[in-house]
């Protein structure tokens, strides 16, 4: 895979270098909270992105500085080894402190925290408070794993295998196998792929040699004994969290540290070395409870409502960009109402699914809007016609992160009486990973289950990655059965994909049959009253006598280049039918102005209520977006749909669906030449369907599924 | 049964009256619960002492005219600072250097009184639906007299001097169901009543009668203010929107003046400790870990320097 940088969940306020002795060290700065937290790196092997969970989090709360150390990321990489050592570190952390203006801070640091210790002790005014995620010092002996080959890394080796990488020859012979070896180790934790890719990435901007450099500079404390009077110094207080399966510094090294700086120790069972990454929530969590101790803060809570005097409420969390998961979430939010009246509901979603709310007059949450934004990530990653939409999913864990954390905040907030989430996937991920932040009956909605693989012959990394991600959440569901209150998937089983999650991993619509509940698809209008289609034209202006074409590709940025080949096939297409006329909507992330002007074909940004103009089609060419073709199915309108190529969702579950109502006129993107779209639509023009009938009472089905958790 | 009882208990005596008290745990630092109206006693705090008896050390005491304590006669022997005095006294007694005051009503008047007079002795003060001479009277009980007889005995024309001596139980019924103003609150009533029945209606008529500081400071309220603002110590305070004997006003005129932060409790009455125990638990531990972390004798004074 191509590496690429991803949308940040949160950006810096400012960003500079500071310059000590010729050497820059980069830095930056975010938010304005008290006190400020120094997120010190674990540098040079990895730089200041090994925070990216803690940023945004931890942003909103205090003010946070984060620096690039000297070796890696945005830092110079000096050429000596004397420019490596501790005191050196300790002079960039203190001149960026100055620099940013920060007397004193909270300290975090994962493993490399003989830097803090000797500052600490060194400069206690400096210092409120310390944070030491795995500290590595010598207070207890090198973890038996790689003591032996330490002692010869020096030594050339006929072989490197396992821990015998930790070896100078093969750190210069191969700096990825070394990295890749020790940060899988590092991760024991299952299904932490994505972060053992991030952190090569990391170690990857800088060289074996810088790192050897690093390797010869001289260190303090050296022994157990100045590590020991060292602690004693620290004066501050002090928290120590421990993965008890950490292969890199021995859990003994953190019990150790916290008994002789009088700090307090969380052991994390079942965690390894990297838990900022691993276990992004319950680091977050940890330190802004110890920060919260350390600053006499204001209380958060201002207003509690007795249990009884509360009204009833809903959090309804619609986290699709696309402008069909919120229609179906209001249908069935109408009808929930309609079920328990004095139901009142907050909506939690992304911009532009939050225009359709306000249009409706719909409550959104007062804090919705410090989400990271989804739709910005999906636009960045789409290039040509090809979304990839499960790389561009899995490059979301630091949105997904930064918006759990906002979720988790809100919710403490306001006590729900229910949580419903519509693919509310962050939410979902990481209330299974923190099942004991559940507070309130859940209800998960979705329309696709399982991901799979679009190019299984030609990139095998996906395969593997796709199953990964399905066997997590498959042991998730079964680990935790009961977190969700409800699983409701929107249709039936047969409309599921027939296929397994992966290789050894159960079929998709039998696994289904156990974990959820069907409601059917779930239409946001009733299609009898659309099938006039006579009627409807004249009632919605566009006359009859003509044939009358539509193409729409959702709400993304990313449908451009197709509706530019569709304006040239329907260029093509008016030769030969002259009359035609074609109404473009170009969803709102693409200006109409953009886009060439075409005789007979109007370009609208956003079309109200696109449904009833879809029903008027005589035909329609579409991105397989899942709600726009199923209500083409459900008006009965002769329409083509062209997956996104590399969209998991569109290539296999549209699909899916779609045959099962009887709808194949498929095209692929490759294909999509403008004679061809000529040909299509003047062959859809006219044609006649067979599609099965979209029931009518699905969101009726599923509020009655969700009311049943509000009453009785 | 109790749910908890007393390591130690004892009492101290000022010009001859007797004040009971009692202490449990051993943690730290001291938490002390100020009585309020003798109308109650210590046991007002009944669902608090278990549960903070387990994390601190805790302190109570019976006011003097009712509990275990003595009952005199004389309305002097019943100013606020006569209170104050004993509760300095019982912490000497029980060796406590300073402790953080916990008060409702009434006793959160003492509350502010200790913290601005005896910073030395207070770590911390919370005060829930706080008497206090700032802010408004609630509207339902102005134009009524305790020493004259009302035109009317229904409500707060109860509250009088005449008709606590013909009918105190009625008195104590009406004025217990202010206190409990929420929906089935008829347990918490019943204590209420029984505890007001352990003294009689001549004490709480000495009670009134006293002159103290807060019958000056109600004339005189710009020195109530600077009360007030003498408190250096962290500050809490709690208050029900529908507290139907004090006025959430005077809590959020404290709020007001002083800059600290106001619990809010929407549908709570006058005594949230007693009928919302444990929200005004977790509210008023999650405080005192602020205040006094898990780093003892390390966090206050860092968390108070110049952030």
């Amino acid at each position: 895979m191509r590496a690429r940088t991803p949308m940040r969940a949160r950006y810096p306020d400012q960003e500079d270098y500071i310059e000590r002795d010729g050497v820059r060290t980069f830095y930056e700065v975010f938010g304005s909270g008290k006190p400020t937290i120094v997120l010190l790196p674990s540098s040079p092997i990895i730089h200041s992105q090994q925070w990216k969970g803690q940023v945004p989090y931890l942003a909103r709360h205090f003010r946070v500085v984060t620096f690039d150390g000297r070796g890696n990321g945005r830092s110079d990489r000096p050429g000596v080894s004397e420019a490596y050592t501790d005191q050196e570190i300790i002079g960039d952390t203190l001149q960026v402190m100055d620099a940013t203006g920060t007397e004193r801070a909270v300290f975090l640091i994962l493993c490399h925290a003989w830097w803090v210790l000797d500052l600490a002790a060194r400069y206690p005014e400096r210092v409120l408070g310390l944070v030491a995620i795995a500290p590595g010092t010598p207070l207890a002996p090198i973890h038996p794993n790689r003591a032996q080959y330490i002692g010869r890394f020096d030594e050339p080796r006929g072989d490197y295998e396992g821990w015998a990488k930790t070896n100078r020859h093969y750190w210069l012979q191969d700096w990825r196998g070394f990295v890749s070896f020790f940060f899988d180790r590092m991760l024991p934790e299952p299904h932490s792929t994505k972060q053992l890719e991030d952190i090569v990435g990391w170690c990857m901007e800088t060289t074996p040699q810088t790192m050897l450099l690093n390797r010869a500079a001289a260190r303090f404390p050296k022994t157990k004994e100045e590590a020991e009077e060292l602690c004693r110094k620290v004066r501050c207080p002090v928290l120590v969290i421990h993965g008890d399966l950490d292969e890199c510094q021995q859990p003994a090294k953190g019990e150790a540290f916290a008994k002789l700086t009088g700090g307090r120790l969380v052991m994390l069972e079942g965690a390894g070395h990297m838990t900022p990454g691993r276990d992004p929530v319950k680091i977050n969590l940890l330190t802004k409870e110890f920060v919260d101790t350390l600053t006499a803060s204001q209380p958060r809570e201002v207003r509690w409502t007795r249990a009884m005097s509360r009204r009833k409420r809903a959090l309804f969390v619609s986290s699709s960009i696309g402008l069909g998961h919120i229609q179906r979430d209001l249908a069935i939010a109408r009808e929930l109402r309609g079920l328990i009246p004095d139901l009142e509901i907050d909506w939690w979603a992304q911009h532009p699914v939050t225009e359709v709310l306000k249009a409706a007059g719909e409550r959104i949450h007062p804090q919705n809007h410090l989400q990271a934004l989804e739709s910005a990530h999906w636009e960045e990653e789409a290039s040509q016609h090809e979304l990839h939409a499960f790389y561009a999913f899995r490059r979301m864990d630091e949105i997904f992160v930064a918006n759990f954390m906002l979720f988790h905040d809100i919710t403490r907030e306001t006590p729900y009486d229910i949580w419903i989430g519509d693919e509310s996937w962050e939410v979902d991920y990481f209330l299974h990973e923190n099942p004991e932040l559940k507070t309130a009956p859940y209800v998960w909605l979705t329309d696709v289950i399982g991901f799979l693989p679009v190019d299984p012959d030609g990139d095998p990394r996906e395969v593997t990655l796709c199953a990964d991600y399905n066997a997590e959440k498959i042991e998730q569901r079964a680990r935790y059965p009961r977190l969700r209150d409800l699983s409701l998937y929107i249709g039936e089983y047969d409309e599921l994909p027939d296929a397994a999650f992966g290789p050894g991993l159960p079929n998709i619509r039998e696994w289904a049959r156990t974990w959820y509940t069907p409601v059917g698809y779930v239409l946001p209008f009733d299609p009898l009253q659309y099938r006039d289609q006579k009627g409807l034209r004249q009632r919605l202006g566009y006359g009859n006598g003509y044939p009358l074409l539509f193409a729409a590709v959702g709400g993304t940025g990313v449908g451009r280049p197709l509706l530019q080949r569709v304006m040239d096939g329907f260029g093509q297409l008016r030769e030969t039918m002259p009359e035609a006329r074609m109404v473009m909507v170009t969803g709102p992330r693409i200006e109409p102005d953009e886009l060439p002007d075409v005789a007979g074909l109007e370009k609208r940004p956003y079309v109200h209520n696109l449904f009833e103009h879809l029903a008027c089609a005589d035909a329609a060419i579409v991105q397989s977006g899942l709600s726009t073709t199923m209500e083409l199915v459900a008006t009965r309108r002769p329409f083509a749909y062209v997956p996104l190529r590399k969209h998991w969702e569109q290539q296999h579950h549209v699909g899916y669906r779609l045959r099962h109502y009887g709808a194949t006129n498929r095209l692929e993107y490759a294909e999509l030449t403008p004679p061809r779209v000529a040909m299509t639509l003047q062959h859809l023009v006219g044609a006649p369907v067979d599609f099965r009938e979209v029931p009518r009472d699905s969101a009726r089905r599923a509020a009655q599924q969700i009311a049943a958790l509000l009453s009785r | 049964m109790r749910a908890r009882y007393p390591d130690q208990e004892g009492y101290v005596e000022q010009h001859g009256v007797r004040t009971f008290y009692e202490v449990y745990g051993t943690g730290q630092p001291t938490v002390l619960f100020l009585p309020a109206w003798a109308i109650g006693h210590s046991r007002y705090w009944k669902s608090q002492v278990p549960y903070f008896a387990r994390h601190y050390r805790v302190v109570t005491f019976d006011p003097r005219g009712n509990g275990k304590s003595d009952r005199p006669l004389d309305p002097a022997e019943y100013a606020d600072t006569e209170y104050v005095r004993d509760a300095l006294a019982v912490m000497d007694a029980t060796h406590t250097q300073h402790a953080v005051m916990i008060g409702f009503s009434m006793g959160a008047w003492l509350a502010a009184i200790l913290a601005a007079h005896h910073p030395d002795r207070v770590l911390g003060v919370v005060m829930a639906g706080s008497s206090s001479p700032l802010g408004q009277m609630l509207p339902e009980r102005r134009g009524y007299s305790f020493d004259d007889p009302n035109q009317t005995e229904e409500g707060w024309g109860k509250l009088n001097r005449h008709y606590l001596r013909r009918d105190y139980r009625g008195f104590l019924q009406f004025f217990y169901s202010k206190i409990f103003s929420e929906p089935h609150s008829t347990k918490q009533i019943d204590d209420g009543v029984s505890w007001g029945m352990e003294t009689t209606p001549e004490v709480l008529i000495a009670t009134r009668d006293s002159v103290d500081l807060s019958t000056y400071m109600v004339k005189r309220l710009d020195e109530a203010v600077a009360l007030y603002r003498y408190i250096r110590c962290p500050l809490l305070l709690i208050h029900g929107d529908s507290d139907a004997v004090v006025s959430h006003s005077r809590s959020a005129a404290i709020a007001e003046v002083t800059g600290a932060s106001l619990v809010t409790i929407a549908g709570g009455g006058h005594h949230v400790f007693g009928r919302e125990p444990v929200r005004a638990n977790l509210l008023v531990r999650d405080f005192i870990d602020r205040i006094y972390g898990p780093w003892s004798n390390l966090g206050r004074n860092i968390g108070m320097a110049g952030m």
